[in-house]
This record gives C-alpha cells, sequence and structure tokens, in this order.
C-alpha cells in the first residue's frame, strides 16, 4: 500500500487528469472573447461550443477560476420569482440545473430540498399570494402554506420569533435546491475545454479596443488579443469594464457578505428564507450552515466582512432557532454585488456593435448561472437578443419600463 | 462596530445613519431625460463620492465625502448649515 502511494506520488501519469489545459500564450485572435471565469463566463463559452459550434473561444480571469461570486453566494437555486419575466427566466435555469450533472459528466452534488420563504405580517402573506400566482401561471411550483405546514417541514423552528415577530405563514417552492458552486464553475470550465475553449487564469483584461464603433480587440496583461466579439461577465469590476468602452454604468457595487457555522449532524432539511429578518440558511451536505443576509448599506468596492454584519446576522437567526446559541461562526466573507435599481440583471447587447453584457446581477445571479450562458451564448451567435432576456436591456432605465423585482433574495417587501 | 466621527453630533454607531446615494446636480434633474440618465446611470467605479446620508435619531441631514474603495470617510458637514444651532 505504502509502495502504491509512494509510486503514484511520484508517477508523472496521474489517473486523474487535469480539470482543463491552459495554452502557454494565447492565440493572437479569437471569434469571442469572455472577460470573467466565473460560472457566467464559462456557463457561456461552454453554450458557445456546444449549442452553436463556437470555440475558437477565450475566457480571461484576473485571479482564479470561479474565485468571484460563483464561490462567494449561498449557492440556493429556485425560480419562485415575483415578475413573469423574472419567473420564466429563473424557470428555465431550474430545469437546465437538474440535469446539468449529467450533461457536465460531473456530480455536483445537486440537492433538493424545498424552499420556505417565511412571511411575519399580512403584508408580506399577500405579496406572497400574488408571488405564488404569478408562479403557478408558468408552471412553477410554488404555494402559500400556514405556519405548521413549516413546523412539520422544520421542527426545530420557534415560530413565534422571540414573541416579536411571529411566522404566520410560508411562501413554499418544492423545487428550492442547493448545489455545489465550485463545481459548476468547474464543470463548465472542464467541458468548455473539451470542446476547444481556451481558459486563461492570471491574466486581466486592462482595455477593449474599438475602431469605427466597433469592437475590434482587447488589451491583456499577456498582451493585444485581435476579437469582434467581447461578452462581459464580471460582477463587482462591471463599472471598470464599462469605463473602458465609455459606457456608464447602471449598477452600483454593494457588499453582499455570507457565513458558514462549525457543522452540525443533520436537522435543517429545507432552505428557510425570511426577508423581513433577512436571513436565509441551509444545511450543507458537510453540515455546515450556510447563511446569508441583506446587501451593506452603502457602495463599496471591497470584499471585506464585517463584524457588524455577523452580529445582526446572528441575533436574527437566533430569533427563528434559539437553540443554535452555542453554536460557532467560523467563516465569513463578501462578495461584490452588481445592484440595480429594479433587481432584475441588465444582458445582451449594448450601444456597441461586438460588446454584449451580462450584469446586473446582485444578489441573485448564481441560480440563474446555466440560463445566463444559454442565452448569452445565443445572443453573441445570433447578434439578436435571446427572447428570455429581451425585457433585461439597459435602454430600460432610460425608458423607466423597470421591472419591480421583488422575488430577489435579501429585498424586503 | 464601525463608527463614524461627526464634527456636529460626535463619534455615532454608523447604523444609526442611512446612505441615501451619491449627490445629483439640482441642473440635471430640470430636464427629464437628463434626470433620467443622472438617477440611473453614472461612473460607478471606485472613487471618492459625495454622497447624502440621514441620521435617523436626529433627522439631520448630511453631505458625505467617501472613498467607495476604502470605506473611509473624508469629510462631514450638516446638509442645513442653520441646524448647527439646533445642536448647540
Amino acid at each position: 500500500m505504502a509502495i502504491r502511494l509512494l509510486k503514484y506520488a511520484l508517477d508523472r501519469n496521474h489517473a486523474e487528469p487535469r480539470y482543463f489545459n491552459t495554452p502557454a500564450e494565447p492565440r493572437d485572435s479569437y471569434d469571442v472573447v469572455i472577460i470573467g471565469g466565473g460560472g457566467h463566463g464559462l456557463a457561456c463559452a461552454y453554450y458557445l461550443a456546444q449549442n452553436h459550434g463556437i470555440r475558437r473561444v477565450a475566457v480571461f480571469e484576473k485571479g482564479y477560476l470561479g474565485g468571484g461570486n460563483t464561490g462567494r453566494n449561498t449557492t440556493i437555486v429556485r425560480s419562485n420569482y415575483l415578475t413573469p419575466e423574472g419567473a420564466k427566466f429563473y424557470q428555465r435555469s431550474v430545469e437546465l440545473f437538474e440535469s446539468l450533472g449529467e450533461e457536465l459528466d460531473l456530480n455536483l452534488f445537486y440537492s433538493t430540498r424545498g424552499h420556505y420563504t417565511l412571511a411575519h405580517s399580512e403584508s408580506t402573506l399577500r405579496t406572497m399570494r400574488w408571488r405564488a400566482e404569478v408562479n403557478k401561471h408558468f408552471g412553477i411550483d410554488s404555494e402559500l402554506v400556514g405556519p405548521e405546514e413549516v413546523k412539520r417541514a422544520c421542527p426545530q423552528i420557534d415560530l413565534s420569533c422571540g414573541g416579536q415577530h411571529p411566522v404566520c405563514g410560508a411562501l413554499f417552492h418544492a423545487p428550492g435546491s442547493i448545489v455545489r458552486h465550485d463545481a459548476v464553475a468547474w464543470g463548465y470550465a472542464r467541458r468548455a475545454s473539451q470542446l476547444g475553449v481556451e481558459i486563461f487564469q492570471q491574466t486581466a483584461v486592462t482595455g477593449i479596443e474599438i475602431e469605427g464603433g466597433r469592437v475590434v480587440g482587447v488589451q491583456t496583461s499577456r498582451g493585444r488579443i485581435a476579437t469582434g466579439k467581447v461578452v462581459s461577465a464580471v460582477a463587482g469590476a462591471t463599472p471598470t469594464v464599462l469605463k473602458m468602452v465609455g459606457l456608464e454604468s447602471p449598477v452600483d457595487i454593494v457588499p453582499l457578505q455570507a457565513c458558514v457555522s462549525e457543522p452540525m449532524k443533520p436537522w435543517l432539511d429545507p432552505i428557510i428564507v425570511s426577508g423581513s429578518l433577512h436571513v436565509y440558511v441551509s444545511q450543507t451536505a458537510r453540515g455546515e450552515l450556510v447563511m446569508g443576509a441583506s446587501v451593506d448599506p452603502a457602495e463599496l468596492h471591497s470584499t471585506r466582512s464585517s463584524l457588524d454584519f455577523v452580529t445582526s446576522l446572528a441575533d436574527q437567526m437566533l430569533d427563528l432557532f434559539p437553540f443554535l446559541a452555542g453554536v460557532k461562526i467560523v467563516r465569513q466573507w463578501a462578495g461584490m454585488a452588481d445592484m440595480t435599481p429594479d433587481f432584475a440583471p441588465v444582458m445582451g447587447k449594448t450601444g456597441i456593435p461586438g460588446f454584449y453584457l451580462d450584469a446586473g446581477w446582485g444578489t441573485w445571479g448564481f441560480k440563474a448561472t446555466p440560463v445566463c450562458g444559454e442565452t448569452m451564448a445565443f445572443t453573441v451567435a445570433h447578434d439578436t437578443n435571446h427572447r428570455l432576456i429581451e425585457p433585461f436591456g439597459m435602454t430600460r432605465f432610460e425608458e423607466l419600463r423597470m421591472l419591480g423585482e421583488k422575488g430577489a433574495a435579501s429585498v424586503g417587501h | 462596530m464601525k463608527q463614524f466621527d461627526c464634527p456636529h453630533i460626535g463619534r455615532r454607531p454608523a447604523s444609526e445613519f442611512v446612505c441615501a446615494g451619491g449627490m445629483i446636480g439640482v441642473m440635471q434633474m430640470q430636464d427629464p431625460a437628463a434626470a433620467r440618465r443622472a438617477l440611473y446611470f453614472g461612473d460607478a467605479t471606485a472613487r471618492v463620492k459625495r454622497e447624502w446620508w440621514l441620521h435617523r435619531p436626529s433627522r439631520l441631514w448630511f453631505r458625505f465625502e467617501r472613498d467607495t474603495a476604502t470605506d473611509q470617510v473624508l469629510s462631514i458637514e450638516l446638509a442645513h448649515p442653520e441646524d448647527a444651532d439646533a445642536i448647540a
């Protein structure tokens, strides 16, 4: 056994190959350059190659793969959004997620738990009833349930919430799931790479060249690359990339923080969310509680995390689950969320031919990873916005056609 | 806990304040098209920004100069200088 292990360690041909290979140097030109090697950018690369046969594609990532918001969210997947535009879009994402492990040939630990959004007031129940009816109209499994149903699914919950804001019902969404976020990025990267996409980590895009009003290339930390099409999928760096092409930003950058507890025996099967208390929590396969809250109070371009966040989150968590008082928080972190005024994304073609934007993903981006990849790949391949993303154009702000997506995470009602 | 060192009301917890966003010029608000652009578009890169902040307990409005890369507050001034007499 020891000799086998030693031989394996010294052998250069390991049985398990690397997830993807990076060429020594980028080529001089690509058909499509994708800025940002997170889930969205990698999914777009994969669907470009898989669905549209466009394989001369490069993904440039300034840090490491999936190291931005793809690796910083709370991994919840659901589709019970409020607006018809949002519900249809996220429903397609859930469909793609459900078969994604098979498609990417990788265990993504996709775990369907059921998702309860708690109501602590009559007005919240009213919005939830509205959400449930919109959802049902589009064939999404979504219904209003009473407090006894919440107690049955999660016996540990204190429905009185310490007597301050008792739970009076919940929006139940049976397909609500959690999924291993890193694996989603790695899976897309591996399949895209197998199809010919080239992925470069530690390579920053520093400028976008425009000639005659069209995109003609990008400047990177590893030299100039000619391309006619650039996709920006950079979340918190969106304003910086927009500045490169001379566009003003409709998104503001606000930190969104999260944390995990020490591992415990499994006790929490469903995903529990309270918009009024600003908490969402699920238990991972490892037993840790993954918890998130609302965005920070002001714009900030930083992934620092704060004591204020973790104390207020713990306070709200203890209202729901008083028995957690002795449990320790072991890690906390933040991501830079690119928030839009109406809590819906900004996607598709822009005023500059050849420049495509996948942004405005605020606190709702991870669950949209597959559908963003699919629709952005279509949009780039045909130079026409996919029908599912038509409502998400940047001009809606000037035209005052906002979407008002109040079903987004951490949005109070 | 994060605190703001205010020259008018002293050192107060940041949680007592609400950020009401960046400052928009009055002239921009008079033309509807310019107003829409000013409301929804801008330079959102990290920089020193002038913002409106409300101190909730005292209902006083302040103008902050804040670095959105570091969260450092560079200056705080009262929006209505006549309020200074009321505080004193």
